[in-house]
């Protein structure tokens, strides 16, 4: 993981109990990946062995995609990619404009409820965010 | 000045040599003249050289805004006064001028009239060379790992193999008069370290490669290079760097044909379409760069046809259409 | 042919958007992503999925032109780009640390591709004082008994782009 990722100690925990808490409350999640905007996974709270760095730089992609499709669609800044599987759901989304979310679940979940978790997550480490520590 | 040079032994003419003084250049001009001169130094009855303290100056040449302002009585005694530089004509004095910034050529020129051994703007006198060829020939009788000088006229082009260059005057920005000038107007002779110093200071350089390549071209005439026939199965061993070479619409086909199985000059011409000299000239072009494989015709002929699965012919040519590409012979 | 694609390969920086620019007949397609990583101290921006353009030939046949992202954590984008594509140009950038591992990097990633199609290997920036001179990747190549051309090249003149591909479709259409 490159330097400029380090994150404070506050900062990294206040991650690492959201996400935590995204895995509590939302049935059959199984995994939550932060990942910086091109690709570099940050941190990841997961109960199966989910290789992190390959699916940061993926998701990555994918929303860089989505916000390309946006833009041919003349629409503007794609907030968030929904994959739907036979048996399960990722969910990514964008944080900031540096920071991107990404989580799992099996097709035991609720997909409105997964997305909303995220959404929160997402919202509740956006304001933890202190100044200067995401990457530059 | 080294007596006894090998450079002497090619020529009747005497020796002359030249001492050389400055007053009040600036040193970026004073160092662009040492290093022409030393370029210089090793030519065939031009010597000149730096005047030592309390030698007679043969040239002395000075910055124009001294003349101008100074007064010309008070110079150094020399046998000619040269003038660097444009300004006011300097009053009373005899003096001829030398544009600024000094150019190897126009240097060479001057120095080349007041040596008084040749005509002005000439290349410095040489036995005349009855050898039959172009330069590709003379070059294939010589060492090429080795740093050559060539004189070409009043050109002079260094080779640097060590650091795979060459070293051109502007004025030789294109090969092709020098690759095709007949054997008698050139000479060939080892460079020494400083002038290759002092060349790649001043003159400008290109891959070395791409003399080498240009010279077979042009040199060629038409005749494929030993121990090639027009039956010897070839391939490439490496692609030639098209991106330095001047570039020609066939090179990437040819090369094309040969990257992955031998073939022969006569079908590769056949199935290109493209002229068997223009053949005979890019394979000796690879061969006198390194490219080539020469094959062994019963192996070649077990190998030929491995290529991949046909391609869609009128796909390419629809894709070079619309690029602009031209098309090539073979479409 | 379902698809007329070619693609751009190539280490970040190299100059693949430059290249697809170069030749496309609509804007290029970027999915450009902030970058965040050892890249910013010379490219603010960096492609996370591809760059797309195109050119319409005269029977209105699309060709395409992808270019990947430089990094390799972003190879899954590499597997998917290729497919069904006509051909490969890989750019390297003889400014960078290593270009030769860079080489060996795309062509041990796209071995497969090349050899069912084709490869064009341009070297850019190619006189930098601390890169290798041509002859190393072609010493490079031949030690791996590969005869791919190599080529230097400026890939902001559409001329040297245009004499990539013209390589390139000769070694399709006729290696």
């Amino acid at each position: 993981m490159p330097e400029t990722l380090t994150l404070p100690d506050d900062f990294r925990r206040v991650c690492e109990e959201t996400l935590t808490r995204v895995m509590e409350r939302t049935q059959g999640a199984y995994g939550a990946v932060l990942a910086t905007i091109d690709g570099h996974a940050v941190l990841s709270v997961t109960h199966r062995d989910l290789p992190s760095d390959r699916i940061a730089a993926m998701t990555s992609s994918l929303l860089a995609l989505g916000e390309t499709i946006a833009r041919e669609a003349q629409q503007r800044q794609c907030k968030f990619v929904i994959v739907e599987n036979s048996d399960g759901y990722v969910v990514t989304l964008r944080i900031t404009a540096k920071l991107t979310l990404s989580t799992f679940s099996g097709n035991e979940a609720n997909l409105g409820m997964l997305l909303s978790a995220s959404r929160n997550a997402a919202e509740s480490i956006g304001k933890a965010i202190p100044q200067r520590t995401h990457p530059k | 000045m080294r007596p006894g040079r090998q450079t002497r032994m090619i020529t009747d003419a005497p020796d002359t040599t030249l001492t050389i003084a400055f007053l009040g250049l600036p040193a970026r001009d004073r160092q662009l003249f040492e290093s022409f001169l030393g370029i210089l130094e090793g030519r065939v009855n031009l010597h000149p050289r730096i005047c030592k303290p309390g030698e007679p100056v043969d040239v002395l040449v000075v910055d124009a805004d001294v003349l101008a302002t100074g007064t010309p009585q008070r110079l150094p005694p020399a046998r000619t006064l040269v003038c660097y530089g444009d300004g006011p004509s300097p009053g009373g004095v005899e003096c001829v001028t030398l544009a600024r910034p000094v150019r190897f050529w126009d240097l060479q020129t001057l120095l080349a009239s007041l040596s008084g051994t040749q005509e002005q703007g000439s290349k410095p006198v040489a036995k005349p060379d009855t050898r039959p060829g172009r330069l590709y020939d003379l070059l294939s009788d010589r060492d090429r790992s080795a740093a050559l000088t060539i004189d070409f006229r009043e050109f002079t082009l260094m080779t640097d193999p060590g650091r795979n260059r060459y070293y051109f005057p502007t004025r030789l920005v294109d090969l092709e008069p020098i690759c095709r000038a007949p054997a008698s107007e050139l000479q060939i002779r080892p460079a020494t370290a400083a002038g290759l110093g002092n060349a790649a200071r001043t003159l400008q350089s290109g891959p070395l490669v791409r003399l080498w390549w240009e010279a077979a071209i042009s040199g060629s005439q038409g005749k494929l290079p030993a121990p090639v026939t027009i039956e010897t199965p070839v391939s490439l061993r490496r692609w030639p760097d098209l991106g330095v070479l001047r570039f020609r619409d066939h090179y990437p086909l040819l090369c094309a044909q040969i990257a992955r199985r031998p073939v022969s000059p006569a079908a590769i011409s056949q199935r290109t379409n493209v002229a068997i000299s223009d053949v005979a000239a890019f394979l000796s072009a690879c061969m006198f760069c390194g490219y080539l494989n020469i094959e062994d015709a019963r192996a070649a002929h077990a190998r030929d046809g491995a290529g991949r699965k046909p391609a869609d012919k009128g796909l390419f040519s629809r894709i070079r259409r619309r690029l602009g590409l031209g098309s090539t012979a073979a479409n | 042919m379902s698809e007329i694609k070619l693609i751009f390969t190539g280490p970040p920086g190299a100059g693949k958007t430059t290249a697809i620019g170069a030749i496309s007949e609509i804007p290029p397609v970027s999915t450009d992503v902030d970058a965040t990583d050892e890249l910013l101290s010379s490219k603010d921006h960096t492609t996370a999925a591809m760059d797309f353009g195109e050119v319409t030939l005269d029977d209105g046949t699309k060709l395409r032109l992808y270019g990947t992202p430089g990094q390799r954590r972003f190879a899954h984008m590499w597997q998917i780009l290729v497919q069904g594509g006509l051909g490969l140009i890989i750019l390297l950038d003889n400014s960078r640390p290593a270009p030769l591992d860079d080489l060996e990097i795309y062509l041990d990633n796209f071995a497969d591709f090349i050899e069912r199609t084709g490869v064009v290997i341009a070297v850019t920036r190619a006189d930098h004082p601390d890169g290798p001179p041509i002859e190393d990747f072609q010493d490079y190549l031949e030690q791996r008994g590969l005869v791919y051309p190599v080529l230097t090249a400026d890939i902001r003149r559409e001329t040297d782009v245009l004499m990539l591909l013209n390589v390139l479709l000769s070694n399709l259409e006729f290696a």
